[in-house]
């Protein structure tokens, strides 16, 4: 069976990566089961629906990667992080793109699918992403930033990160979704699928990823870049479904800034392959983010998309 | 939900108060009212607000903000935020990296862009952004008609920064203005290094109409500015995305990963850095340019 991972050999992962035990486990394991893992093969890496119908490119995108039973088994608890940092523009995963998941996560049967957050509800009610998951079926686990909230989770492959702070309530999920946007970002030039697994580590511990010891260190800006790949070693989410529709090229993350729109979603499991293609939709390579680069020496995917499997289709 | 900055206005503290008191209210918005308490963040707490965009700001100088959004009666909405930034150096500063190179000037404060669907200007040291939430239906009139109930409620002015005016004016484009204070701020103008190699004083960049970039950084002294250029030197050297480097004892040639042709070159308590023009007498000639203005400004002052 193409990529089966033996319990023996699940347990020596899931011990090194941490939380991938216990978050990324059972998707290891769903991976390895069943006619996905074969199928898998055969599928890209990176798949990308574009056109005007952005809840259509969901759609499509996902089918592209071969459907969303793939990664959502009928009746699990599926826990999805969106970006909703700002209401500017540009800077947050789109209600359309949101709802069109939603709808998929039904359609296979998803026992319950909750939003896992620390932000503000405010932000979500002035996205209006709070109304699509309301209307989606879905609940906002919203939390409080406070630290009593989070597992720590030692990271042993971090460089410079040895320890996260994940949220309790991604645990109580079978299937974690990540759904960021894609746009500019003052401090590392790009954000994406990677950065975005910041929204399920504490406040608190994501300082540390900006400022060493909570002041500006000006001769380490890889040191974001680092500590975001080493978050990533230890959280996988099962499936990385990028909102590329519209977003910011300057001033991000927060905006507002140019907005570029080349109105398409990106997805894969592979996340340095879905952010080197989400980089190169405006003019970045992969290989000068460094970000991206720490990802692939981290053995999280491939950036060369070259290498990669893309699938890209008109929705 | 726990939120460490503060919303609303009960019990506003003076330097919350004498934000607050800035906020456009009642008849005078004419259409438009508030929606919701305002948010304020001061110091540290301005990564609760923009956490992943606090550095820039801190960068600059940051002081607090208010946030308020608006909303007209038929549903569209702006966000206005009014950074108090450190010094109107730290807001100049601000708006140039905020400003848009599509944007069109605008008559506020001490200087204004409207760009598609938001405004951002300065005045004295404070720094205001407007924001259309649902670009499809924001009106321009409605960023400027708020920008100006702002503006006529901000007292004092300030004045750019002495850097700006030693760019030569001839050729250049007004809307690519970017002023550094820091090395974050030169890493999203044009990444030279990852580290903080020039580690200036402060810096400006420009775009000329012939396709050159002009970089200049400010030092203290010669010898610091000297010493600065020479590190910059050897890691030009030893940066692999670097190749042709070229060092005839006064000007330094090199070509980026892109093909871009760089002209570096030390004056003084300056470090002068053209990019992007191939055409090496075009390029050192705006390099001369820009040294005899320097001189000129010199005598001037």
């Amino acid at each position: 069976m193409t990529g089966y991972i033996g319990r023996r050999e699940f347990l020596r992962k899931g011990l090194k990566v941490g939380l991938t035990a216990a978050v990324g486990g059972p998707f290891l394991r769903q991976f390895a089961r069943g006619p996905s893992a074969a199928l898998a093969k055969d599928l890209p890496d990176v798949a990308v629906a574009w056109g005007e119908d952005y809840a259509r490119n969901v759609l499509k995108a996902v089918e592209l990667l071969g459907g969303i039973e793939r990664f959502v088994p009928k009746n699990s608890r599926v826990a999805i992080l969106a970006n909703v940092q700002s209401s500017h523009p540009g800077t947050f995963t789109s209600p359309t793109v949101l709802g069109s998941v939603l709808q998929l996560c039904r359609k296979a049967g998803a026992k319950e699918i909750n939003m896992v957050s620390w932000q503000a509800l405010k932000n979500w009610e002035s996205t209006g992403l709070a109304k699509v998951v309301a209307e989606g079926g879905a609940s906002l686990k919203l939390v409080e930033r406070d630290e009593a909230n989070f597992k720590p989770l030692p990271i042993p492959a971090g460089k410079v990160l040895t320890e996260a702070r994940i949220l309790n309530a991604l645990l109580e999920h079978d299937v974690f979704i990540n759904m960021p946007v894609t746009k500019d970002h003052a401090g590392n030039k790009f954000t994406g699928a990677m950065k975005n697994l910041m929204g399920i580590n504490s406040p608190g511990n994501n300082r540390t990823f900006h400022k060493e010891n909570w002041q500006t260190d000006r001769s380490a800006i890889e040191h974001l870049d680092q500590s975001i790949a080493d978050l990533n070693t230890a959280v996988k989410p099962v499936l990385n479904l990028v909102d590329a529709t519209e977003f910011i090229t300057t001033n991000g993350p927060f905006g507002p800034g140019e907005i570029i729109k080349p109105k398409k979603v990106v997805a894969g499991v592979d996340r340095v392959a879905v952010d080197a293609y989400c980089a190169a939709l405006w003019g970045l390579k992969g290989e000068d983010i460094v970000m991206i680069k720490r990802g692939q020496e981290h053995g999280l995917g491939n950036y060369d998309l070259k290498k990669v499997k893309i699938k890209e289709i008109k929705a | 939900m726990l939120c460490l900055g503060s919303a609303g206005q009960a019990q506003d503290p003076p330097k919350e108060h004498l934000l607050s008191s800035l906020l456009p209210d009642g008849p005078e918005l004419e259409g438009w009212a508030k929606e919701g308490d305002h948010q304020f963040f001061e110091g540290d707490d301005l990564f609760i607000y923009i956490d992943g965009g606090a550095e820039i700001y801190f960068e600059y100088g940051f002081g607090r903000v208010i946030v308020q959004d608006y909303k007209k009666g038929t549903g569209s909405r702006l966000s206005l935020e009014i950074f108090e930034m450190e010094s109107p150096e730290a807001a100049y500063g601000m708006f140039t990296f905020k400003s848009s190179p599509r944007g069109e000037p605008v008559v506020l404060g001490d200087e204004g862009q409207l760009a598609d669907y938001y405004l951002n200007f300065w005045k004295g040291r404070y720094l205001i952004t407007i924001t259309g939430l649902d670009p499809e239906a924001g009106a321009k009139e409605d960023l400027v008609s708020l920008a100006r109930l702002v503006d006529k409620k901000l007292e004092q002015r300030g004045q750019r920064p002495g850097l700006v005016s030693e760019l030569p004016e001839d050729g250049l484009k007004p809307n690519s203005l970017r002023f550094f204070k820091g090395p974050l701020a030169l890493y999203n103008s044009y990444p030279f290094f990852r580290e903080d190699v020039f580690a200036f004083q402060s810096g400006i960049k420009g775009e000329y109409a012939n396709g050159s970039t002009l970089f200049l950084f400010e030092y203290s002294t010669d010898k610091a500015a000297g010493r600065r250029f020479s590190e910059a030197r050897s890691r030009f050297s030893a940066e692999p995305k670097y190749r042709n480097i070229q060092w005839d004892g006064e000007l330094l040639v090199a070509q980026d990963e892109k093909g871009r042709a760089i002209y570096a070159r030390l004056s003084g308590r300056f470090v002068l850095i053209v990019l992007g023009n191939n055409h090496r007498e075009t390029a050192e000639a705006l390099i001369t340019r820009t040294e005899k203005h320097l001189a000129n400004q010199k005598e001037d002052r």
